[in-house]
Order: C-alpha cells, then structure tokens, then sequence
C-alpha cells in the first residue's frame, strides 16, 4: 500500500506522448492486436468543394457580376455556393454523383464570351476559364419558378402532419424563390402513402419530389442498390423491387438527404415536431469511429442523432446502429442520485463513504473504453494514489465493415489505453480476481460491458464504487454508486480509431448531482489525500492544448457552454 | 385651423370664497405651528398613480418641495419580447403598449414593418382607410378615457359614467370589427386581418352620433364646474419651452401652444385625403390640455366622418404570399398556399436587412417603432418610443410647488400609460 507522502511525485496527468496528436503520425505497435489498424477515412465525396486548399488549381470565374476564384474542377453550383448565396436545388448532393434530374438549379451561362444557349443546370457544368455566370436574370428567375410549379404539382397538402415540416426542401424553396399561388386545379396523382420498405424505413410515395438522391445513395454508398425508380411521368415513383427491404447498414441517411418527408424514419415518426428540437454539434459514441453527429433534442430528451459534415472521418454519413445511441440518454434508465449500499444518498456522503472503503485497501481500479479521456486520466490519477491494479474493460466486440462502422464498439479504446497505459483486459480476469478475493476494494469506471454475475457477485461482496450514468446490475451491486453526466450533458473528449480528438458537447445542464466523472474522482482523490487534479474543464483544456485542437479550444474560451440552437432558427437545412 | 374657446372665468379668478371663522381660527392656528419636511410615497399602489407609478414627496405641509417621479412598476420586456418573435406575432404584444388605444399602436408598428420591407406604397387604399377609421376611433376612445377618468378622480363620477357609456359604443364598433373589446390585434404587415363588417358604416353613423352627445353631456356637466376649474386651471403648467425640451407630444404639447401634429406635419397614411384642424390651447395647464382632447374629439370624428364617405371598395391586405397569409382556401386546398403559411407561422415574414424608424401620432403623442432586421422574420431590436415615456418626465417640474392634491388632475392630464410607458 502507498501512503501518500510529499515526496511522492505528483500523479501524472493524461499521458501526452501517447497516442499520437494526429492522424498523420504513426500508430504505435504498442496498440496491441485489438485496436486493429486506422480505418480508411470517410467515403470520398465525388464532387470538388469551390473553396481552394493550399496548392489546389483555381479558376476565376464570374458570378453575378462579381469575379470568385474557385477550385478548378468544382462545378458552378458549388462555386454560387461559396459566395454565401443560396441556390435553389433539389437532386443534387455534395457526397453523391450529379443527377442533375430536378432542373431547379438552372443558370445562364457564358463561356468565353458566347452563350451555351439553353439554361445549364449549374450542379452538372464544370467551372471553366473566362465563365461568366448569371442567376438572377429574368429567365433563370422564370424557369426556376416555372420548375417549383411543376414539382408542387402532385405534392400532397402534407405539412401538418409531415415530419420533415420545419427542415423541408420544398417549403424552404417555395418561399425563397416561387411564393406564387396555385394556378391549377386538377386532382392529385395519388401514391402509396404508407410503405414499409425496409427496418428502419417508410415510404410516402406522394410526398417524393423524384431527386433520385436515396437511389443514389443506396447505389454509390452501401453499393447495395436496394431502391429505384419505377413506372413513367407523373406516375414514377420510388420503390424498391418486389420482395427486397431497404435494410443496410446506412439505410437511415436516406432520411437526411430526402429532401421531402418522403422517407420518414420509424423512429421518428410522429415523435415531436422539428422545430421544437434544439442542435447539438457532438460526436456518436457507438463506436470507435466517432462520427461526427447532431443531438436533436428538447429540454432533457433527446430525439435523434443524425450525421454532421466532417470530411476527415465521417463525410456526410453515419450508420444506423450510431443513430440509436440516444437511446441510453432516456431519463428513465438514468442514475439521477447518489446510492449507497442500495439506498439514494447525499452526494457527500456517497464521496466519503466510497473514499473511506478505498483508503488503505489493496484496491482494483477498472478504466473503461467508453468513458473520455478526462475521466480515465481521472481514474488514472486516482489509481496511482491509492496503488491499484488496473484493468481496462469496454463493450464486446460488434459488427463491423470497411465503411464507417468499426468492430470495436468502443468510442475511446484509444485514449483509455493511453490512460490507463494498459491493454483492454478480459472481463473475465476482473471477475476471477473478483473472486479469488485479489482485492479489497474496486472502483469502476461504467463501460457499458454485461459484466458476468460471477463478477457482480464481487463486486457486492467488497467494497466497490462505480461511476456510471445509469441504473442496472451494476449500480445495484456497488457498494457506492455515483451518477455521471451522460454524453449528452458533459463537455468531454474521446480519442478515436484514427487517433483523433472527437468531442462530446452538452446538450443540456447535467442538474443535481450528476456531475462529469472526472469532477467525481476529483472529489475522491482530494478525499484521499491526494493532490488536486483539477476539474474536467481544466483536463479538457489540457487534452485540447496536447491536440492542438483549435476547435475545442475556442469552445473552452466561452465561459459556458453556448446554448444549443433551435433548429427553427438554423433554417438552413436540407 | 380653429382654437377652442377659452374664456372660461372660474371661480378663483372671481375672488376666494371668506373661511368660517371657526375654520379661519384653525387656519391661523396652524399657521403658527412649527412645520419639518416630510417623505412621503405616492403610489404606486394608489388609485390615481394608476398603480403603476410611483412619486417620492418631499413635502412641507400641502406644498411639493421636491419629487421623485419612479416608472417601471409594469415593465413586461416587450422588446426583448419581439426579438423572439415574429413580425405578425408582435401585434397581440404592440395591443398592450397603450392598451387604451391599441389600433392606434397596431397601425403605427405595422406601418414601420412596411416601411423596413419597402411595401408602404402597395398596402391597399381601403386598408389605409380602415386603419384611418378604427385609429381614430381609438382615439376618441383613449381621449374619453383619459378626460372621464381624470374627471373622475377629481371626484366627479357622474361625468366618468357618461364617458364610460361613450367608450361602450365605440368599443362595441371596434369588437364589431376585430372580434375583441380591448385586444384587438386587427393589423398585419401589409395590411388588416379582415375587411369591415358589412353593416359597420351605418352603424358607426349611429354610434359616432351617440357618442357626440354623450361627450356634450360631460363637456356641460363640468366645464362650468367651479371645482373642476379650479383644480384644472393654472395647475400643472408646463411652458412649451419646457414642453419641447423634454420631448413631449401630442395634446400634451398642443396643450403648450405647439401645433405639432404628425398626421400634419408628416402626414402618412390617407390623412392628407381628409380635412381637418389641429386644435391648440395656449394654457400650457391642465384644463388646456382638457380643452385639447375634447376638440381632438370633434376632430376625430370628422376625420372618420369623411372616411367612411372616401373609402374604396377592394382588398384590405397586400395580395402577395410573401408578406400576407394566404386565405384559407389556398392553405386547406393547395401545396402552395399550405407551405406559405406554415412557413408564415414558423419563420414569419422575411424582412430583409436593415433598419427603420417610422412613427404616427398616437393617443398621446408621437409613437415611434424603430426596428432593425437582420434578415430573418424576427426583429434583430425593436425599439418603442412610447409618448407617455417622456410627458411623465416632464411631471416632476409640473408639481413642485403645487399641493399634493394638485398631483392627481395633473398626472391624469398627462394620461400616462404604464403599458407603453415601461413596455
């Protein structure tokens, strides 16, 4: 046992030579077989952003008077983009191929002086030297418009019950670039309204404005080809063919690039109104990828998690398995209180109660591949103070493909690693120390994994602490539980497959006495003696500065964390 | 342009009435007694501050040595309000500015939208005409109010009864045509929610005459009144130096000899179709400022005596779905009109980037609206320049000096609001 004296050296912080700061570097062999290698990056997105990197071939090219240098082999549309204006668009989709089949996105072009005569469609037409574009002359304005008419047509009178109401396409263009009452009145094309067409999906036939972009999609992304067109001219519509299911593993992100309520998810259908759900900018901690994602939710619920644009992990894409991951978030699974030996207790007592139990005690620290990095260098901390022996436990190991979805179903094996300067061990080696009585104590960070009954067994037989956000075997078999802020609720940094920082922002207040997981085990160490580690805000600020992560940086720079959006005021969706 | 007949002798000019000579040797009593300054809280929980104002005193005796004149007791943060809002929305919020005239705030904050828009010139004419109409009805209302009101804390009550009968009629004509008494909300960008209802011109014949009579039966109940007069005259004087000095406006101004009135001096709307005067009194005193409202009456009434005979047939809102709501034939039967107004509803009228000052002569003066867009269909800032902010500045210099009882006709002339007056 060590006693803690002053000439002890000072735990050591969150190890900054391990893992390396960026993806660039290599990985060291160290990592062990289970961490496997860095996966290929996102998808490459077949369509050239306007916007020049360093060393990238530009052009200048005029639009609306105005000369703009963009990237050679980008196409106009991405260039009118980049000049802050809003282009009217339906099929065409920066992570997919070029249909250019909604014919709203129409420009009057003029290369080297002569007209090409017809409006182009600006998604298809390549930026070329001497180009002069023009979008708001009169017959881009007609035809535009003209288009719109056309494609409202057969567009059922939805939007009160439409889930895509709020984020729409269509309404957002109508507005924008139409606003003109109807002018016909003949009957409808009907269409299947309710069409279950796969796991996670239903169809409304009606409501398909025809872009083409899941078919797309489901050909180019997943090459799994579930979905096409069928039938002619105002009768065509989506269908996947007789007897095959829209069932991939990236199914959902038809949803998101449908620019209609065409394709509504089962889950989230009729749940709650758009408009309603506030925008978190956070990161998917279903696996070890760490997709970029948006939380959508509303005072403490969260509603869906769908992708966020990062060109360097995730592209436009998630899968669908990362879309449940808010599940967990639900507060009736939550550990809202403090627990001792089964009973709801003050936060203080809870502390003082687990730090007695671990003073002085051959003690088990367990990191956990699920928790960030903030709370295992906590951990790890805490470890060296009181000399324990360690283990690193994480979720069982899932499915897995050459996309985005990585075998290791933990979000931070890499940075837990690191932390705990071990490899992930079986849960087994923990329950046989368990139960050969190795140790005295133990304390846990949760990690998701089913832990044996052998091991809860234990756990409640010495004195045991975990961490943990939610209620369930576990806190129940600790001696002391403490409640953790969920991902939803807490600032907080995981290291993902590709070595990279991947942040966890709050999406609402963690209220009570839930707290971050290092802020706990602060409260522990310094309950033992130890020297003050800090709060979490000041390890993440350290993590950010090994990272060189300018983006956590400036968030660290607010003095609280800013509000999440309301997506009615986004309004720049679609 | 007519002055109102001022030769109004009152019995203080006449000569003081003699004390009994019990009440004399009380006097003189007290006039020998050793007096000290006193601190003393008027309101805001007091009948005549309106429960909404509150006047620190300093006191010796009856005489106001110094005062301290406290607003912000009905504070609602309608400012900050309309940053969370959208435009159309803000109109049930602009009801409560001066809630006893709230057309007349509808049509002054509708009109600084269209002005930020640039739509001013394509509101419909019969749409001017009505908001010219119910405006000035709400005038006479907020005047009549403001004068029965003032009368009755004065402790003629039988003159706020005829008042209030008269405010019954003209606010059964704006029910009539918004659905509500007080909260009417008739106002859109670009236009009126509904036309006039179809029986509304011979009815407000009717009631504008009943009205009339009514306000003669209170101007004969009191204006030969020796107690009115002399609390009414001479007291409350504001000089119209001071009057400009501090911002004031409307009757409050014209009470000071000034003859500033918007619908003159920058006429909006079709208020340059109609003839009518803009009364002064050069009193610069409380029964000056009587006098003022009680032509402003007639005025008004022959404003929409004329307007009612002027109005054109047509539409009352501006036919394009970007600035108005489609009807509910469009919005039930076609994608069209369904999306115009659910965006209507969640992201309001987009209003694009820029700022604007527009402002009308409301019922107690120039009420101005200055709002700054950013582009969306919330205004970035809206700002209200509310009449009755700045004639309650002026109430401190109006009362030293005076007896306290001479606050309460002169705080009621001022006809301070709290709704608009702290927002």
């Amino acid at each position: 046992m060590v006693d803690p004296s002053p000439l002890t050296p000072p735990p050591p912080g969150p190890p900054t030579q391990t893992p390396p700061p960026s993806s660039t570097a290599p990985i060291p062999v160290a990592f062990g077989p289970e961490l496997g290698p860095v996966a290929a990056p996102a998808p490459a997105a077949p369509n050239v952003p306007a916007v020049p990197g360093p060393g990238d071939a530009t052009v200048p090219i005029t639009i609306d008077g105005e000369t703009v240098v963009v990237r050679r082999g980008t196409n106009i549309l991405e260039a009118i983009k980049s000049t802050g204006e809003e282009i009217c668009y339906f099929c065409y989709h920066p992570g997919l191929t070029v249909a250019a089949s909604c014919r709203q996105c129409l420009v009057d072009v003029e290369v080297r002086g002569r007209s090409m005569g017809k409006l182009q469609p600006a998604c298809q037409i390549e930026v070329a030297d001497e180009m002069v574009v023009r979008t708001k002359s009169p017959a881009v304005h007609k035809a535009r418009r003209e288009m719109l008419e056309f494609t409202l047509k057969n567009h059922p009178i939805d939007c009160p019950i439409c889930d895509k109401a709020g984020e729409c396409t269509l309404q957002r263009h109508y507005m924008a670039h139409d606003h003109n009452l109807t002018r016909v009145d003949v009957p409808k094309i009907r269409k299947p309204k309710v069409k279950d067409i796969g796991r996670e999906i239903v169809l409304d036939a009606e409501r398909c404005i025809l872009c083409s972009r899941c078919v797309r999609f489901c050909e180019e992304i997943p090459k799994t080809a579930e979905l096409g067109m069928v039938n002619r001219g105002d009768h065509e519509e989506i269908d996947v063919a007789n007897g095959a299911r829209l069932d991939n593993a990236y199914s959902m992100n038809v949803i998101d690039i449908c620019p209609v309520g065409a394709l509504t998810a089962k889950d989230f259908r009729f749940a709650i109104r758009t408009w309603e759900l506030r925008e978190t900018p956070t990161t998917c901690p279903g696996c070890a990828t760490g997709c970029a994602v948006e939380l959508h939710s509303k005072h403490e619920r969260a509603y869906r998690v769908i992708p966020r644009l990062d060109p360097s992990v995730n592209g436009h894409w998630m899968c669908d398995e990362g879309r449940y991951t808010y599940k967990a978030l639900d507060p009736e699974l939550r550990l809202l209180q403090a627990q001792v030996s089964g009973k709801s207790s003050p936060l203080a007592t809870a502390i003082a109660e687990a730090a007695a139990g671990l003073k002085g005690k051959k003690v088990a620290a367990v990191f956990s591949a699920t928790a960030t990095n903030e709370a295992n260098a906590a951990l790890a901390s805490l470890a060296d103070l009181v000399g324990a022996e360690r283990y690193l436990l994480g979720r069982a190991e899932g499915k897995g493909d050459a996309l985005l979805r990585d075998a290791d179903k933990n979000p931070n094996l890499r940075g837990a690693y690191a932390a705990a300067g071990l490899q992930a061990r079986h849960e087994g080696e923990l329950a046989l120390g368990l139960a050969g009585r190795a140790f005295q104590a133990v304390i846990l960070l949760d990690c998701d994994a089913e832990l044996s009954d052998v091991a809860l067994r234990g756990l409640s037989e010495i004195h045991s602490v975990v961490l943990t956000d939610r209620r369930g075997p576990l806190s129940d078999a600790c001696r002391v539980a403490l409640p953790c802020a969920s991902w939803a609720e807490s600032l907080g940094t995981v290291t993902n497959r590709q070595g990279r920082l991947r942040v966890f922002q709050p999406a609402w207040r963690a209220e009570g006495d839930r707290q971050h997981a290092a802020d706990h085990l602060r409260a522990l160490v310094l309950a033992l003696g130890g020297q003050d580690i800090g709060p979490s805000r000041a390890q993440t600020q350290r993590i950010a500065e090994t990272h060189q992560d300018e983006a956590l940086l400036a968030l660290l720079r607010e003095h609280e964390p800013p509000r999440p959006t309301l997506l009615r005021f986004g309004n720049s969706r679609g | 342009m007519s002055t109102p007949n001022l030769d109004v002798r009152s019995a203080r000019q006449a000569g003081e009435l003699p004390l009994s000579p019990s009440l004399q040797a009380f006097a003189d009593e007290a006039e020998r007694l050793p007096t000290e300054e006193l601190i003393v809280n008027m309101g805001p929980s007091h009948p005549a501050m309106h429960g909404t104002v509150r006047i620190v005193l300093r006191i010796d005796g009856e005489t106001i040595r110094d005062a301290d004149v406290q607003v912000g007791y009905l504070h609602r943060g309608f400012e900050k309000e309309a940053e969370n809002t959208t435009y159309n929305q803000i109109f049930p919020y602009v009801d409560r500015l001066n809630y006893v005239s709230p057309m007349l705030n509808n049509v002054g904050f509708a009109m600084a939208v269209e002005k930020l828009l640039g739509i001013t010139e394509q509101v419909p004419e019969r749409a001017e005409y009505i908001r010219v109409i119910v405006g000035e009805i709400a005038r006479v209302a907020d005047h009549i109010t403001c004068i029965v009101a003032s009368l009755a804390e004065l402790g003629g009550l039988s003159a706020f009864f005829y008042g209030i009968r008269a405010r019954e009629h003209l606010w059964e004509l704006l029910e009539d045509v918004s659905g509500a008494r007080l909260t009417h909300s008739y106002c859109r960008v670009g236009g009126v929610a509904w036309d006039l209802t179809a029986d509304f011109i011979p009815k407000c014949k009717s009631k504008l005459r009943k009205v009339r009579g009514l306000v003669g039966d209170v101007r004969k109940l009191v204006e030969r009144n020796r107690i009115f007069l002399d609390r009414m005259e001479g007291v409350g004087v504001l000089p119209a130096a001071d009057a400009i000095a501090y911002g004031v406006t409307g009757p409050c101004l014209r009470g000071s000899g000034i003859a500033y009135d918007v619908r003159k001096d920058k006429t909006y709307s079709v208020y340059d179709h109609f003839d009518f005067d803009v009364p002064i009194a050069d009193g610069c005193d409380n029964l000056a400022r009587y006098l003022v409202r009680v032509e402003e009456i007639d005025q008004s009434f022959r404003i929409v005596e004329q307007a009612l005979v002027q109005i054109p047939p047509g539409p009352v809102i501006i036919d394009d779905p970007r600035y108005a709501m489609p009807s509910k034939r469009e919005v039930y039967n076609s994608i069209e009109g369904m999306i115009a107004h659910f965006k209507h509803i969640m992201d309001g009228v987009k209003v694009p980037a820029g700022e604007a000052y527009s402002f009308t002569e409301a019922g107690n003066g120039e009420l101005g609206f200055y709002i700054v867009s950013d582009g969306t269909g919330r205004p970035f800032k809206c700002r209200v320049r509310p009449p009755s902010f700045y004639t309650t500045a002026a109430l401190r210099q109006m009362i030293l000096g005076a007896n306290i009882a001479d606050i309460v006709p002169t705080f009621g002339s001022l006809n301070m609001i709290g709704g608009e007056c702290d927002r």
